[in-house]
């Protein structure tokens, strides 16, 4: 602070602007309303854009599943961490930013194996304007979302937390694209449904400290 | 001061009675954090007005965060996570707009440090005892020389001495303090 406040002055001032607080909502409950209200979001821009048509067939495809099970377990250790580690503190529990962290280093060697397992193709460009719009509407609200709540929390480690959020809403958003886009190629996946979010997610964390100021 | 158990009420049930608007509650729980964490700050700093400055903006986080303090937690590792924010921060706006490279002159830790060596505060009071002693005309003509810069020819002129006598009284004047400074 530049200004130089007498102490006794400033102490006088804040506890006379006292009053009841509402205070913060259980980690749980809002890693809870979060995932609610994305899923809901995401269900309706899945009905919105339509169902890809072979989904019954790739349901039951192990490189669907696998590809799926990754990203969302690895989103929901985000959402978590991101409702855990958002106050000052951050509840003694800054380990909970490890688990969607190794869940990224298994979605890495996952498409690792993919990529030597598939003949690697050019991306489309077409579809990648397609998926990439596709993605931001997918992606946009629940970010938003996320960062207000985020902001109402105080943290003090907003790069961790830019990277927990990022990885909330990718993952999210990736598994809607999945079921919206009929593209499973790993190239298309990583290159047109991941590399945006992770681009945003980039972008979040040189703009952390200022989104989530305090 | 302590958070302890020996010294109720504790900052914990002080930080939840001000979440639930307790204004005597909030105003001894600031009072009461205030200096330790300016304490726990000049540990770190050695910068008394740093210190001060970081507590006062530590002040004002807790204001704003204090609703994400939870009840039945330890409120120390709380307040901890803040001030090391917030001192984080404070260097780091220091330092980026090369706040570091830029003093003020009435900056006191500044002369403490680089203009008035405290290691060497008892020798300037010793020589200004021992420059004290001396008859006026005698202290005049030595201040002219040593401290202002005068040239022995310019000091000669502005007290209306021959060059020699002005050596002579130089050299005397030395001579003396030397002696004094030895003895005490």
């Amino acid at each position: 602070m530049n200004s130089k406040l007498d102490t006794e002055q400033l102490i006088e001032r804040l506890s006379g602007e006292c009053m009841p607080l509402k205070p913060l909502l259980s980690p749980f409950v809002r890693a809870l309303i979060w995932t609610g209200a994305a899923v809901l979001y995401t269900a309706f821009c899945i009905w919105f854009l339509g169902v890809r048509s072979d989904i019954q067939d790739v349901l039951y495809s192990p490189y669907f599943i696998i590809d799926n099970l990754i990203v969302l377990l690895t989103g929901l250790g985000a959402v978590l961490a991101s409702a855990w580690l958002c106050v000052p503190d951050m509840r003694g529990a800054r380990w909970m930013s490890i688990p969607p962290l190794l869940g990224t280093i298994a979605f890495i060697v996952w498409v690792a194996f993919r990529s030597m397992e598939e003949t690697i193709h050019m991306p489309d460009l077409l579809r990648w304007r397609h998926c990439f719009s596709t993605g931001l509407m997918l992606g946009f609200i629940p970010a938003l979302v996320m960062a207000l709540m985020i902001r109402r929390a105080c943290t003090t480690a907003p790069l961790l937390m830019a990277l927990m959020n990022s990885l909330a809403v990718a993952a999210m958003a990736f598994i809607g694209l999945h079921i919206i886009c009929a593209n499973d190629e790993i190239t298309h996946a990583v290159i047109e449904h991941l590399l945006p979010f992770l681009l945003a997610g980039g972008i979040t964390g040189l703009l952390a400290r200022r989104l989530y100021r305090w | 001061m302590t958070s302890e158990s020996s010294s109720p009420p504790t900052w914990e049930s002080l930080a939840v009675q001000a979440q639930g608007g307790d204004k005597k509650a909030y105003h001894k729980l600031l009072s009461e954090i205030f200096p330790y964490v300016r304490n726990y700050l000049m540990g770190g700093l050695s910068n008394a007005e740093w210190a001060e400055d970081i507590a006062q903006d530590v002040l004002l986080s807790v204001h704003k965060s204090l609703h994400t303090y939870s009840a039945g937690k330890s409120f120390k590792p709380w307040l901890m996570a803040i001030t090391q924010f917030r001192r984080a921060d404070y260097l780091r706006k220091h330092y980026s707009t090369r706040q570091n490279m830029q003093t003020d002159l009435d900056d006191h830790n500044f002369q403490a440090t680089h203009v008035t060596n405290p290691a060497h505060a008892g020798e300037l009071k010793d020589m200004e005892a021992a420059l004290g002693k001396l008859p006026e005309k005698q202290r005049r003509l030595f201040m002219l020389v040593r401290v202002e810069g005068y040239s022995i020819e310019e000091a000669a002129k502005e007290m209306d001495m021959s060059v020699s006598a002005v050596k002579v009284s130089l050299h005397r004047t030395l001579k003396k303090l030397r002696e004094d400074i030895e003895l005490s």
